[in-house]
């Protein structure tokens, strides 16, 4: 397969990246460091920054304040054609009036390669994107998915030290998208490229990404792992951003008892009581978390609900319940033979363990970290 | 089946459509027929059948000297208000300007300032400088005019371009301009033909600038002009005919191109 020389995955930092229009700031203070080879996705919705803070790694929007370094070095001031920076955009941007080859080739050219060579290099991304034999092809002779593959080997072909992906299956139906998630997964493991991803599709972002930066407001809100985001999500944002949650307000009564009036339960704390001061008085409880099997531990739980609606959901079945105070709460349950389907008006238990519970910051956004 | 009820209104609005249709193609059933008589006069129906007048047409040295003129400057005009017209729009378009809207009437409004106005303003200019009765002048006065549609014609397919084509271009190597010719410009150039076209019959047409500009020599509208004044000959019929296919086949043409990008472009 291509070989790739070190450089190819390059880190990138942005340093204190702020990109304001007349009032509007599209980045305030913007901090990211990506290590090399690493997939990092920046996930949040319309408005919150992440295309922004992509445009200013490319070159089409020039920041107001801070540094952007790629491989230790300022790209500041540099045009887009000077940043040896891959990009895969949404509507896959191929050239209409090119053939595959001619758009895959056309990065190439520009950098005076040898027709010999181009020929090498076209075939050898084009393999990798299973569409060796697709070059005489006009684009609007490709469907969606194999355009999407052209336009990725279009961005990798010359080397680029990172690749930016805008989107890039945001036009495709449900079930290409998955198969895409998949080849990316693969391009990245073979090339070992520096990739930074821009969604506000949260699945996808656990499913692709090495780290996830949930953005808001221009800022970074939370930088971790997908596991780490879904299970240790640090505010209200995050937790409601991704996945879904059930969000239960506490109250600390003293250091170590809380107060749940959701589900009238105080709870005595015996571990990392520090996570539930510092201004912090909901919990995030993710759906599956919740189970009806009660077995006493000094670390669960335990209320009375009722059945309200449930939507089968083929493996799993997602109830809404009701407790006592009149809060409705989602609970999820996979289907097995030995659990039945609980009907409408039921009434039974629910419990979770304390560890599961996440207490959440209030903020929406603005924890900046890098 | 049920038998269709007649439907009033849907009976009136094809009427309508084929009175509308009749009214403006209606010169093209007179003039091409009578171009075909060998009668001496202009006379509708036309009758004894022959091509006489397109002899006369294009055995008249003065005819053919008028049309020739009128093809130079036709170009000439074509050419720089195509040029012009476009490095307006990628201007306007792209540049943030303060004073856009005011900029936009101002090139538009040769369009609404009356011909005979213009022609006054050219003619008293041209003779001051002392480049009247000449092709050049006169073509330039001609590129004003059909200036206009360039703009607007070249800007509506700039406003149909999809910005990321370009800036997809920058990344991969190009600088702004061979971003702009090999990402923007084919999309851009079924528009400019369209224009271009355009453009020259907007010159190869045009009466009343000519009439003022010129005192030597004939553009063919002149010349139409002076035979119809002293003698109504069927060879206006002729070169009307000839001028009607000619720019049936130069618009239908630019018409395909432009379609054919769009196809192109939008699947």
């Amino acid at each position: 397969m291509i070989e790739r020389d070190v450089e190819f995955g390059a880190s990138v930092t942005f340093d204190g990246v702020s990109k304001t229009y007349g009032a509007v700031k599209a980045l305030s203070d913007f901090n990211l460091s990506i290590q090399p080879g690493e997939f990092v996705t920046l996930l949040g919705p319309s408005g919150s920054g992440k295309t922004t803070a992509l445009n200013v790694l490319a070159g089409f929007v020039e920041e107001t304040k801070g540094d952007v370094r790629v491989n230790k070095k300022s790209i500041l001031g540099l045009p887009p054609e000077r940043r040896n920076i891959g990009m895969v955009f949404q509507n896959y941007s191929l050239f209409p009036h090119m053939n595959v080859f001619e758009n895959v080739a056309f990065p190439l050219r520009l950098r005076k390669m040898a027709q010999a060579e181009i020929k090498k290099k076209v075939g050898e991304s084009l393999a990798m994107v299973q569409l060796a034999e697709f070059g005489d092809r006009m684009p609007n002779e490709l469907s969606g998915g194999q355009r999407q593959r052209v336009a990725f080997a279009r961005a990798i072909v010359f080397e680029p030290s990172v690749l930016l992906m805008d989107e890039p299956l945001g036009a495709l139906d449900l079930k290409l998208r998955e198969a895409m998630q998949l080849e990316i997964k693969r391009y990245h493991k073979q090339l070992g490229c520096t990739i930074l991803f821009v969604t506000h599709d949260q699945g996808e972002a656990l499913a692709l990404s090495d780290r996830i930066a949930v953005m808001g407001e221009g800022q970074i809100v939370q930088i971790d792992t997908p596991d780490r985001i879904y299970d240790e999500p640090n505010s209200k944002y995050v937790a409601d951003f991704i996945g879904t949650t059930n969000l239960l307000d506490f109250e600390r009564l003293s250091p170590s008892l809380v107060r749940f009036s959701d589900i009238g339960v105080d709870f005595q704390l015996t571990e990392n009581k520090e996570n539930w001061g510092q201004g912090r008085n909901s919990i995030s409880l993710r759906p599956e978390k919740l189970h009806r099997d009660i077995s006493s531990n000094d670390q669960m739980i335990t209320f009375d609900v009722t059945i309200e609606e449930y939507l089968f959901l083929g493996n799993i079945i997602q109830y809404s319940v009701r407790t006592k105070s009149g809060k409705t709460l989602l609970f999820q349950e996979h289907r097995g033979p030995s659990v039945p389907i609980l009907n409408r008006g039921e009434a039974l238990k629910l419990a979770f363990s304390i560890t599961d519970a996440r207490p959440l910051e209030e903020t929406t956004h603005g924890i900046g970290r890098a | 089946m049920n038998k269709k009820p007649f439907n009033l209104s849907k009976f009136l609005l094809i009427g309508y459509f084929i009175v509308i249709i009749l009214y403006l193609t209606f010169p093209i059933f007179i003039v091409i027929p009578i171009s075909f008589s060998n009668n001496p006069f202009l006379r509708f129906p036309p009758s004894n059948l022959g091509v006489l007048w397109y002899e006369t047409y294009f055995g008249d040295s003065g005819w053919v000297e008028a049309t020739l003129l009128s093809l130079k400057v036709g170009l000439i005009a074509c050419v720089v208000s195509t040029v012009v017209g476009t490095l307006a729009v990628l201007v306007l378009e792209r540049q943030w300007l303060r004073s856009k809207t005011l900029l936009t009437y101002f090139i538009t409004s040769p369009i609404i300032v009356p011909h005979i106005f213009i022609s006054l303003g050219m003619f008293i200019f041209a003779i001051r400088l002392g480049i009247d009765d000449n092709a050049i002048t006169l073509a330039f006065a001609h590129a004003t005019i059909a200036f206009p549609f360039v703009f607007l014609i070249v800007g509506a397919s700039h406003r149909q371009l999809d910005p990321t084509y370009e800036r997809a271009a920058r990344v991969l190597g190009a600088g702004p301009v061979r971003a702009f010719f090999s990402a923007a410009f084919p999309s851009l150039l079924p528009g400019i033909v369209a224009a271009a076209v355009f453009s020259f019959f907007v010159s190869f047409d045009e009466l009343i600038i000519a009439e003022f500009m010129m005192s030597g020599q004939q553009t063919l509208p002149m010349r139409i002009w002076a035979d119809l004044k002293l003698e109504m000959r069927p060879t206006i019929a002729a070169v009307s005919s000839i001028l009607i296919v000619a720019s049936i086949i130069g618009m239908g043409a630019a018409e395909i191109l432009r379609r054919r990008s769009v196809n192109i472009s939008n699947s």
